[in-house]
């Protein structure tokens, strides 16, 4: 199943070049950027929330096998079975034996970042299973036979135009303009697979420990259906989605809306906790969870590193970093996109892979201010990029080479003595204030070219910070006056 | 994959639990350490608040507010013979003809059924159908009484349990929730002190918070009301 992307700079140009998907970024951004932003001004209590929903991540992740323990013990208490996946392979096993067991031709699927990232659509489609995806995003996004683009917003880079072409073709329906008219389109369609599907499958947006309830977040009401029609739910989640107590929920329910679309609360929240109990007339009569490690478990090893699994998946990294703005999700190769894709990637898909990736920041700590759970992204990227050097991984596509190695030894060793650093600044301040024009050196050459290509660099000061400071000192020492 | 193919790849997976022990495992080698309850004091969160509640009266203004402001219409009304006329006057806005209704002692009370049925529509009840059936398909409106509402947020809480299916809330384009203004709690964090949400999720297999009609704005980021669920939600609260 491995298709050989094109390079991420090829990528990324593409995206540069689409003016269409330039304009609907920075729309998007906007929008959701600003819907945070205010949320956040009529919620004084942020930052406490941010806090405690760290710490608690932090907790249950230093516990993780009891948690684990517990929730599996909660769901079997209320009739539900749970299942443990060591990869995507294994996962994906699962589901469609299930389905195979009961004969099931059709499954119903509301959005789930764990199923992109396990290619559950491809797997169930080989095995026979068709698997219909019910946001209308991911519907979109599956008829073209496309990824989504955005966590929340998987269908932001299609037009109008395009969703309608899409439907024509692929549904039959009539040449619609307006989106309300596209949108029925989509609910007429899937209102019938909701009826008929056997198996409805979800992620999880949290799995609380104490009772074995899932929750699931939504605007839509597709989820809904997905859990409520099918006579059997297949919930999937990522080990690192656990929390210990209900009342945990108080924090990240207070959270994950701000922080996602700035909505208090989505249309939809829903805590289920098995499957139907006796005299319920909907709701499943069987009920699966698979917990899925698929690397988790290695990215837990590293105490930095543990902290990339704080993530509750909410998009607000995406829509305030300046990187994300201009390329969008798909430049990013893979399902998890934005600062917390460039940090996810590497390690679930290796630096030969994804090494690329930790580079796509300009560390300006934009992600950090808005994640929710308080995950230090731009230090988990610069840890990449170490890494990334350090196993002769990639760098925008080609090898650290050994020029480079040595100008930055050299480097080190030149800044290590007062002397020797004194020296060469001033050589330096020298050589650019001869190369300056005005205010700006326009063009450097050989070794130092790479500086000036693409803008002016500030000329050297005449004098340097250290010389000026000493005078300053000087003077305010020797009295008030002047 | 057929049988073989699995076979061939060596890992043909026990249904029963997967690879669970080694899952465990990896974890415990990752460093996660046994929680001793002892030893590590639970991380702090926020509790509950059964403290006091806000006045009654501004709780039941701040709903309408809040309600409205999530794309929802909200009411209050004297008597349940009021709420009667409401219920039957929003269908008929909206050209009601099937309606699908859960079970309540305050639809009895109010006899509703008969009010309904002298406008010429047709009411099932939840309990008589398998509510994603065909035939509930034809109904315009869902009629269901609401556990709690939060006023801080607008929000409708619904437990299903027999005779109140998680689909009358959701099938039809109309929503219709009544519920007496007692059942009214300030915020989340109250309704965790009112409800016993253990006992709660042992009982009932879905708990749903509804905040608004359903919507999406998944083409061009223009929001489109009403997308798999009700685009209109309409709350009468009773005195």
């Amino acid at each position: 199943m491995a298709e050989t992307l094109p390079l991420f700079e090829e990528r990324a140009r593409k995206a540069l070049e689409n003016a269409r998907l330039q304009k609907s970024l920075t729309q998007m951004a906007r929008r959701f950027a600003g819907a945070r932003l205010q949320a956040m001004a009529q919620f004084p209590d942020w930052e406490r929330y941010r806090q405690l929903a760290h710490d608690i991540k932090k907790h249950t992740l230093d516990h993780l096998g009891d948690y684990l323990e517990e929730l599996e013990r909660r769901v079997t208490d209320r009739g539900g079975r749970v299942l443990w996946a060591k990869d995507a392979r294994a996962a994906c096993d699962f589901v469609l034996r299930i389905a195979r067991e009961r004969r099931i031709k059709t499954a119903v699927k509301s959005k789930s970042m764990t199923a992109e990232e396990i290619a559950l659509n491809e797997a169930l489609e080989k095995g026979g299973v068709e698997a219909v995806e019910t946001d209308l995003g991911e519907f979109i996004v599956q008829l073209a036979g496309e990824r989504p683009s955005h966590i929340i917003a998987p269908a932001v880079h299609k037009s109008r135009e395009e969703v309608a072409e899409l439907f024509v073709r692929k549904l039959r329906s009539e040449h619609y303009n307006e989106i309300e008219q596209l949108a029925g389109v989509a609910r007429k369609t899937l209102r019938q697979k909701f009826l008929q599907a056997g198996m409805g499958i979800s992620g999880v947006n949290f799995a609380v420990a104490e009772t074995g309830t899932i929750v699931i977040f939504e605007n839509e009401g597709n989820a809904r259906f997905c859990t409520a029609a099918p006579r059997l739910h297949v919930a999937l989640m990522g080990i690192e989605k656990v929390i210990p107590r209900m009342n945990d929920l108080l924090v990240f329910l207070a959270l994950l809306g701000r922080a996602a679309t700035g909505q208090k609360l989505p249309s939809y929240v829903s805590f289920l906790t098995g499957p139907r109990r006796p005299g319920e007339k909907d709701g499943p009569e069987e009920f699966f969870l698979i917990l899925l490690d698929n690397g988790r478990s290695r990215i837990l090893r590293d105490p930095l590193r543990r902290e990339s699994l704080y993530c509750i998946r909410c998009g607000a990294c995406l829509n305030v970093c300046p990187v994300y703005q201009k390329i969008g999700g798909h430049a990013y190769g893979w399902v998890y996109s934005g600062p917390i894709g460039a940090v996810l990637s590497p390690q679930y898909q290796g630096m030969r892979e994804a090494g690329e990736l930790p580079y796509a920041s300009s560390l300006c700590g934009a992600c950090e201010d808005a994640c929710p759970v308080k995950i230090p992204l731009p230090r988990l990227l610069l840890d990449l990029r170490r890494e990334a050097i350090e196993t002769g991984g990639q760098k925008e596509g080609k090898p650290v080479d050994a020029a480079e190695r040595r100008a930055m030894r050299w480097w080190l060793r030149v800044n290590r003595s007062a002397r020797s650093y004194r020296f060469f600044t001033a050589i330096a301040r020298r050589v650019g204030r001869w190369k300056a024009t005005g205010e700006y050196i326009s063009s450097l050459s050989g070794a130092l070219a790479g500086w000036t290509k693409e803008r002016d660099f500030p000329a050297p000061a005449a004098s340097p910070f250290r010389q000026r400071w000493a005078k300053l000192k000087k003077q305010k020492e020797a009295g008030p006056s002047s | 994959m057929g049988e073989a193919e699995e076979a061939k790849g060596g890992r043909a997976i026990e249904l029963k639990r997967g690879e669970r022990e080694e899952i465990l495992e990896a974890i415990t080698k990752a460093g996660a350490v046994r929680l001793d309850p002892l030893l590590v004091p639970a991380p702090e969160t926020i509790e509950p608040n059964s403290g006091e509640r806000a006045a009654p009266a501004g709780m039941i203004e701040r709903f309408v507010v809040e309600a409205s402001k999530v794309g929802a219409s909200a009411e209050r009304v004297a008597s349940l013979e009021q709420a009667r006329n409401r219920i039957v006057e929003v269908a008929r806005e909206n050209h009601v003809r099937v309606v699908l209704r859960s079970e309540s002692p305050l639809f009895d009370e109010m006899l509703v059924d008969a009010s309904l049925a002298a406008q010429g529509m047709e009411v099932f009840m939840a309990t008589e159908l398998d509510p994603f059936a065909e035939r509930a398909q034809s109904a315009g409106l869902g009629l269901t009484d609401a556990d709690f509402a939060l006023a801080d947020t607008g929000t409708l809480v619904i437990l299903s349990r027999p005779g109140h299916p998680r689909a009358v809330s959701l099938l039809p384009p109309v929503h219709i929730a009544v519920l007496p203004v007692g059942r009214l709690v300030a915020d989340l964090a109250h309704l965790f002190a009112v409800l016993d949400l253990k006992q709660a999720t042992a009982d009932s297999s879905g708990i749903t918070f509804i905040t608004g009609p359903s919507r999406t704005a998944d083409i061009e980021q223009t929001l489109v009301i009403g997308a798999h669920g009700p685009a209109r939600v309409h709350i009468i609260l009773i005195d």
